[in-house]
């Protein structure tokens, strides 16, 4: 009776503020477009000067391999090399030093010297790359290629174009499903609680899970339709593949979103003015599934302390389910423990929720 | 013996502080059945807080509280159908309709549908208004929307209504009106006990409470008090009483 009844009330308040429901399906779509054209990882029209003190044919011959690529254009600007980069019209230096032609020729291995715009040390490893990259296939032209003992042709599984939105879609749909869900519960308790409302519900003899799971209910069924339509908008604007089962997708979708909004709910415990159950709720869960979770930074390159820390941030687990479900075609089994991880979350998250609201209905 | 055989509310020894401050200091007093009881007192006296206290809303630091014999420390939840309760800081959902307010209040307290149908259509009549479905809470006058709470309080056919200054932002003539109702329902035998700082209002009751810094400094009848402090109305009478409490706390 009581629960139904909250329910139902529940609804009417999210249709009724139909700008609040509109943001939340704007704001995920505008940040994936952002983030689309933001992180690309390609990096075109890098600035390279070629000092050339060799002179020959096959060091002109390099230049206009390098030239010809669609990542460099070659400046032709003079003067002090640290104002160049300063004023960013450089960002990489060849030197081809004398007697490179000549190395070549006799077998020996040549050198030659590049200094790259170390500032932007992500960006400066690409372009390292991408220089390599055609110096060794320059030489290995040269010499009939199959004289090189090792030659590498890296291909990238799941990804074999390194698509960025392969890598940005999966982690994105973590970070919003979590802040939104636990956005949602947080702030309309802590609003009842603003408007005084809760006195009123506080003196009527409903029973704390039916408060609590008449707002989980809900939610639940409104941020599903948030999740599907972000999953939805990133296959059909950045043609990110779900390779795994769909309905699989959906269950453990259904099991982060009840994650999330079990956890608004224990803030809306702690708090009691929505704005600081919006300021808790939105630094709770962004900074940590940006930095911990594994979307952006490698967990295992980080120091024990975080890993360690990075057991508790729910879209840790989420991310690896995204992925394997998206990218890698994993199957529910292979997935359970990440699951099960999240249902644990939940179950302590509206335990402790629960306790605390019993107390309090009760006091 | 008489008054404590029909005592609804018995309060003993009831005190409130938060930190150092005491906001109620030690009160004791009865409230009898169909009796409306106010609460007098400047802003700060601690009316609210003894009410809130009363009808389970904060916990006391020390004291007792009973209401129809039941403790309200000891079982809250069996206190929780015989009460009804009303703010002066409008409680409801002001982004939905009146009507959607009071199917929620019933519903949680399981009132049944034909009942809150009653009850909705009662309303409508007394307002005057023929639809309480078309409009949004937030848009009513201030008198109407505390005419809703109280209709909202009354759902599940409380014995005893606490009304925490219901009547403060109203215009003189919603607030008349809203008297007639508590008189209504007093003379249903229903116990009504509120807070005030109108005087006008507080001629209403049937006994006042008047309260100065946490304390009870005077229970009677409003003429009773008139004739105490030998003064012509209320107005004056209370603010006597209060100079007489200061003075005698500046002896003390």
């Amino acid at each position: 009776m009581g629960l139904v009844g909250i329910i139902i009330k529940e609804f009417k308040h999210i249709f009724r503020d139909y700008r609040t429901l509109m943001v939340l399906f704007v704001m995920p779509i505008s940040q994936m477009i952002i983030f689309g054209y933001a992180m690309d990882l390609q990096i075109k029209n890098i600035n390279i000067k070629i000092t050339d003190y060799d002179k020959s044919t096959l060091s002109r011959e390099l230049s206009t391999k390098i030239d010809g690529s669609s990542f460099f254009s070659i400046t032709s600007e003079d003067g002090d090399l640290n104002e160049l980069f300063q004023q960013r019209l450089l960002h990489a230096v060849l030197t081809i030093p004398v007697g490179f032609a000549g190395d070549l020729n006799s077998r020996a291995s040549p050198e030659v010297d590049v200094i790259i715009d170390g500032s932007d040390s992500t960006r400066a490893v690409i372009i390292r790359q991408y220089i390599s990259g055609i110096i060794m296939e320059f030489s290995s032209e040269l010499r009939g290629g199959d004289e090189l003992p090792i030659n590498i042709v890296p291909s990238y599984a799941y990804n074999a174009e390194l698509n960025s939105a392969f890598f940005f879609v999966p982690g994105l749909t973590a970070l919003i499903m979590i802040m939104v869900s636990a956005l949602l519960t947080s702030i309309t308790i802590a609003r009842e609680k603003e408007q005084g409302t809760f006195d009123l519900i506080k003196l009527s003899p409903v029973h704390a899970y039916e408060v609590i799971l008449g707002k989980v209910i809900p939610y639940l069924i409104l941020s599903m339709f948030i999740g599907i339509f972000v999953i939805v908008s990133g296959v059909f604007l950045f043609g990110v593949p779900i390779r795994g089962s769909y309905l699989t997708l959906l269950l453990y979708l259904f099991i982060y979103c009840l994650t999330g909004l079990s956890f608004g709910i224990l803030i809306s415990t702690l708090v009691s003015t929505q704005q600081a159950a919006m300021l808790i709720a939105m630094i709770a869960t962004l900074l940590p599934t940006l930095f911990l979770s594994g979307f952006i930074f490698q967990l295992e390159a980080m120091p024990k302390i975080l890993q360690i820390i990075s057991w508790v941030i729910p879209a840790r687990y989420f991310l690896v389910i995204i992925r394997g479900l998206m990218l890698k075609g994993n199957t529910q089994g292979e997935l359970l423990l990440y699951t099960s991880m999240l249902i644990l979350f939940s179950i302590v998250f509206l335990g402790i929720s629960i306790r605390r609201f019993k107390a309090y209905l009760e006091s | 013996m008489e008054m404590i055989d029909d005592a609804v509310i018995n309060i003993e020894n009831l005190v409130k502080k938060f930190g150092k401050f005491t906001a109620v200091n030690n009160i004791s007093f009865k409230v009898r059945k169909g009796e409306v009881f106010g609460f007098l007192g400047a802003n700060g006296a601690g009316k609210t807080t003894a009410i809130r206290m009363i009808c389970g809303l904060l916990e006391p630091t020390s004291g007792d509280i009973q209401v129809s014999g039941i403790s309200v420390k000891k079982s809250p939840e069996k206190v929780k159908q015989k009460i009804g309760y009303m703010s002066q800081k409008f409680s409801l959902y002001t982004d939905l309709s009146p009507e959607r307010n009071m199917d929620f209040f019933g519903d949680i307290y399981g009132v049944a549908k034909d009942e809150i149908k009653k009850k909705k259509s009662f309303l409508a009549q007394q307002l005057d208004v023929p639809s309480l479905k078309s409009i949004k809470t937030a848009d009513l006058p201030m008198g109407f929307k505390q005419r809703l709470g109280l209709a909202c309080a009354l759902l599940h056919d409380p014995d005893i209504i606490f009304l925490d200054e219901p009547t403060s932002g109203v215009d003189p003539l919603g607030r008349r009106e809203f008297w007639e109702e508590i008189y209504r329902l007093s003379g249903m035998d229903k116990t009504i006990m509120v807070t005030t700082h109108f005087m006008d209002e507080a001629e209403y009751c049937d006994t006042i409470a008047i309260m100065n810094f946490g304390r009870v400094i005077d229970i009677a009848s409003p003429d009773s008090i008139k004739k105490k402090y030998s003064s012509a109305n209320l107005n004056d009478a209370f603010i006597r009483a209060i100079e007489m409490d200061r003075k005698k706390m500046e002896d003390n």
